[in-house]
């Protein structure tokens, strides 16, 4: 199933002779151990607003990446299993074709990309999107004092209004293919990583080419325990999960 | 057309008619003075309202994540709903020559263009950047960005758009004899505004000709616009993955909700007319009870698509569906769920199915009783299913704030408003084609 | 010379309008006035109408010039799309299908105004319309005298005659 996608893709528009690359992510839920570490990094490269108890209770949090808890068994005898769950970046992603301003999009790298700037807020690609992963700015976004002083220059703070989500940390994958030309080097496998890949003190996800059959993203994702978030919808997410078949 | 002569028992003289359907036109009494104050009391409230969610962010509404839709799509589908009332119906009416639908077709239509200048707006409250809502409207911009056509919410806008249009003139064309009529009966800003209005009508065969053909090949054209504009209401629920809205049957079901409650609507205010305006004569028996036949059919047909889309999703068990359904059945809107089947069907089907029940005042109520129940269903199909999308880590609630209600309020003062300053304005009966008749 | 003739009822007219056909007055010269519709038997006196045709050809033209629009605007956007193709008949033949019904809406109006000549000075004076009844206007440059007479004949209440200003 997952080779086929890769295959498929790869067929297309998108061949290995045009040279561009196809971003992925694995994520082994067999090392998760749902520190969180990742939703933190996520929300310090992002720029994304804390939100205190009301929002919380409002269901207005913004996380881009989080972390979803499976519970097995009866209490005391339990066990908890954790899955990050961020943008799945689909191929064929039910957010793209219902907004009427074109503010999300597949680029040609295969990331389903987000323009702050054209979103007019029908909110109609949130409700669309299975995983839920997409979120809206309720209001124009504050941040504690001192804290509006760490903002990361390189992403733009969303205004109130507009749609946003993971976007795998465009800005470092623009900033990785920058520094590999200005060397006058390809990619190596490894060079980029979100935000999110990097704090992983279980090393538990890995971020890279799809095309590049070496790259461990390639390989972690064909391996037989790789399985994709809602499948059967016919999303063809970008976002590979490794789990033991039990 | 034999049954109304029939009915209608002595003949009426045209001078009485002209008498008793302009009356309405001049003097104000103290209560319609009163409702006005008070409708444009409500509709300015709501606007403050309004003012208030752009300035500080639509967050001072209640919808969240997963809820993103709330209140304002539901008022959007139910107000989008009603406007077909009008236009469908008079539309039907026109077409099969139905000759009791002349003391009610203009009252219908006005119903149309009012719910849809309402219903229209509510796509712009809830947009999040409402002052850019324009960039959904193809023309070349500095953008250098066309809109997205495959989009159901620029079908939505060019749906609205055509409706709007068609209905309006489909209301315009019929009164431009009885404009002509009042032009001269008028003097002043008035006399000079409905002479401007009727377009130089001069009551000749050609013109009667050319009114005719228009009206009929309008009719025609308004009836597949209608039925299209509520498919695509429902095309922008069905065309996402969301569970229990990727359905099939969402179009027809959608237009055979639209057209029963558009004629819950009509006979509201048919009877509040009848009431106010003292036309007894005009608006009869007849008129409520064939209305409340249709109204009984239009339960009937609802309750049977309610039915095959409930079994279909029950029987396939699909699990993201089921969750959905079942929150809907026996979880938190369950009691929403069995009082809009109540006053969807049951209590219509009593209060309109028994024959000895059905009086004007019964019809009433089987009325309000059906804008309950279909404004409920709204609310089922957007906010059982936002709340509960396929990942259950994303499940949430949605409790509506003051805002949303004090809009929502605003809305419903915001056609009677409009209706009360067009029954001021224009007859309300058009007196050509009542006259004609008798 | 115009010739307003008032008749009570739609037989009359008829007839009268029958006997002046016979007599040689075109079917353009005759009109009459009403204060709600007339309805005359079939070939008493025809208009002729394009309505319908002009509303279909409208649809068209309006429908096509949408459908041409989607697809040149949409097919500048080098967009990579997972399945959904930008421009599709099934996506966007809901947009065609409504501004095809609007092209066909605008062009009826625009045709009743044209065919009714609403909006436009007639040659005639039109007479004050009666509250019941009807006038039939005919506008004769000779034998005024004779056509009178054939109205009068035919039961034509009250006949004015007035000079063509």
């Amino acid at each position: 199933m997952s080779m086929d996608l890769v295959q498929i893709e790869t067929d297309s528009s998108r061949s290995d002779e045009t040279n561009i690359p196809q971003w992925g992510m694995a994520i082994d839920l067999d090392r998760c151990s749902g520190c969180e570490a990742c939703v933190i990094a996520c929300h310090a490269e992002n720029n994304i607003p804390l939100s205190d108890e009301t929002a919380a209770s409002e269901g207005r949090t913004n996380h881009w990446l989080r972390i979803d808890r499976y519970y097995e068994g009866e209490f005391p005898d339990i066990k908890v299993k954790f899955r990050p769950v961020m943008c799945q970046q689909c191929d064929d992603a039910p957010c793209e074709p219902v907004c009427p301003v074109y503010a999300t999009y597949q680029n040609e790298e295969g990331l389903n990309v987000q323009v702050y700037n054209r979103c007019v807020g029908t909110r109609y690609c949130a409700n669309n999107c299975p995983y839920t992963v997409r979120f809206f700015n309720w209001y124009d976004p504050v941040w504690p004092e001192d804290l509006n002083l760490q903002l990361n220059p390189d992403v733009s703070v969303r205004p109130g209004g507009v749609m946003e989500k993971c976007t795998f940390c465009v800005q470092r994958i623009q900033r990785g293919k920058r520094e590999a030309s200005a060397d006058g080097n390809d990619i190596a496998d490894g060079d980029i990583q979100p935000a999110c890949v990097q704090s992983c003190p279980a090393e538990a996800m890995v971020f890279g080419d799809l095309t590049d059959k070496n790259s461990k993203v390639s390989q972690w994702s064909q391996s037989g325990r790789s399985e994709q978030l809602l499948d059967e919808l016919g999303t063809k997410p970008r976002v590979f999960y490794l789990e033991k078949g039990d | 057309m034999e049954a109304a002569v029939e009915f209608s028992g002595e003949q009426t003289t045209e001078n009485n008619v002209r008498r008793d359907l302009l009356r309405p036109l001049t003097g104000a009494s103290g209560q319609y003075l009163t409702a006005v104050v008070l409708c444009s009391a409500v509709v300015i409230w709501a606007l403050v309202a309004w003012g208030y969610q752009i300035h500080y962010g639509i967050g001072v509404a209640g919808i969240n994540r997963p809820v993103f839709w709330g209140f304002y799509i539901i008022n959007f589908v139910f107000w989008i709903g009603i406007s077909h009332a009008g236009t469908l119906i008079s539309a039907i009416l026109r077409l099969t020559d139905a000759g009791w639908r002349k003391p009610v077709t203009r009252a219908a239509e006005a119903i149309t263009v009012f719910c849809l200048m309402i219903g229209g707006m509510f796509p712009l409250i809830h947009l999040g950047r409402v002052w850019l809502f324009y960039w959904l409207i193809p023309y070349p911009n500095d953008r250098l960005l066309w809109p997205n056509f495959r989009s159901p919410l620029v079908w939505d806008m060019t749906a609205i758009f055509t409706y709007m249009t068609g209905s309006v003139l489909f209301l315009y064309l019929p009164l431009i004899p009885d404009l002509a009529m009042m032009a001269k009966r008028s003097q002043g800003v008035r006399g000079f505004l409905y002479r401007k209005l009727s377009l130089g009508w001069t009551g000749s065969d050609r013109q009667w000709h050319a009114m005719e053909r228009a009206m009929k090949l309008m009719a025609g054209m308004i009836l597949a616009v209608a039925v299209s504009v509520h498919s695509v209401v429902a095309f922008d629920f069905s065309m996402s993955v969301a569970p229990m809205w990727h359905s099939t049957i969402f179009a027809p079901y959608f237009v055979a909700g639209a057209i029963f409650s558009g004629i819950a609507a009509l006979v509201l205010v048919m009877a509040a007319l009848r009431h106010f305006l003292h036309l007894q004569h005009y608006l009869r028996p007849l008129h409520f009870d064939n209305l409340g036949k249709l109204l009984l059919l239009m339960s009937l047909i609802w309750m049977y698509f309610t039915f095959a889309e409930h079994l279909t999703v029950w029987y396939g068990n699909n699990p993201a569906e089921i969750n959905v359904f079942n929150v809907r059945e026996h979880g938190v809107f369950a009691s929403a769920l069995w009082c809009m089947v109540t006053c969807n069907f049951i209590i219509p089907f009593i209060l309109l199915g028994v024959r000895k029940l059905r009086t004007i005042t019964t019809i009433c109520l089987a009325s309000v009783s059906v804008l309950v129940g279909m404004w409920l269903e709204r609310f089922l199909i957007v906010v059982p299913t936002l709340s509960h999308p396929p990942l259950a880590s994303g499940w949430g609630a949605y409790t509506p704030t003051w805002v949303e209600w004090s809009i929502t309020a605003g809305t419903f003062a915001a056609m009677a408003l409009l209706y009360l300053l067009f029954v001021k304005a224009f007859p309300i009966i058009a007196i050509w084609e009542y006259e004609d008749d008798h | 010379m115009i010739i307003n003739a008032a008749f009570r009822n739609v037989e009359q007219v008829s007839g009268a309008i029958a006997l002046l056909r016979q007599y040689g007055t075109n079917a353009n010269q005759m009109e009459i006035f009403s204060s709600k519709p007339v309805e005359l038997k079939p070939g008493v006196l025809d208009r002729t109408s394009k309505m319908s045709l002009i509303a279909v050809l409208a649809a068209i033209f309006v429908g096509s010039l949408v459908t041409t629009f989607i697809y040149y605007t949409q097919r500048d956007y080098p967009l990579v799309t997972g399945g959904m193709p930008l421009t599709s008949g099934w996506a966007t033949g809901v947009v065609t299908f409504e501004l095809t019904m609007a092209g066909a809406i605008l062009g009826t109006v625009f045709m009743f105004i044209w065919e009714s000549g609403l909006m436009k000075k007639s040659r005639c004076p039109a007479p004050d319309l009666p509250e019941s009844g009807m006038i039939l206007q005919i506008e004769c440059d000779a034998d005024v005298d004779t056509v009178v007479n054939m109205l009068q004949g035919c039961g034509a209440m009250d006949v004015d005659t007035l000079e063509k200003s």
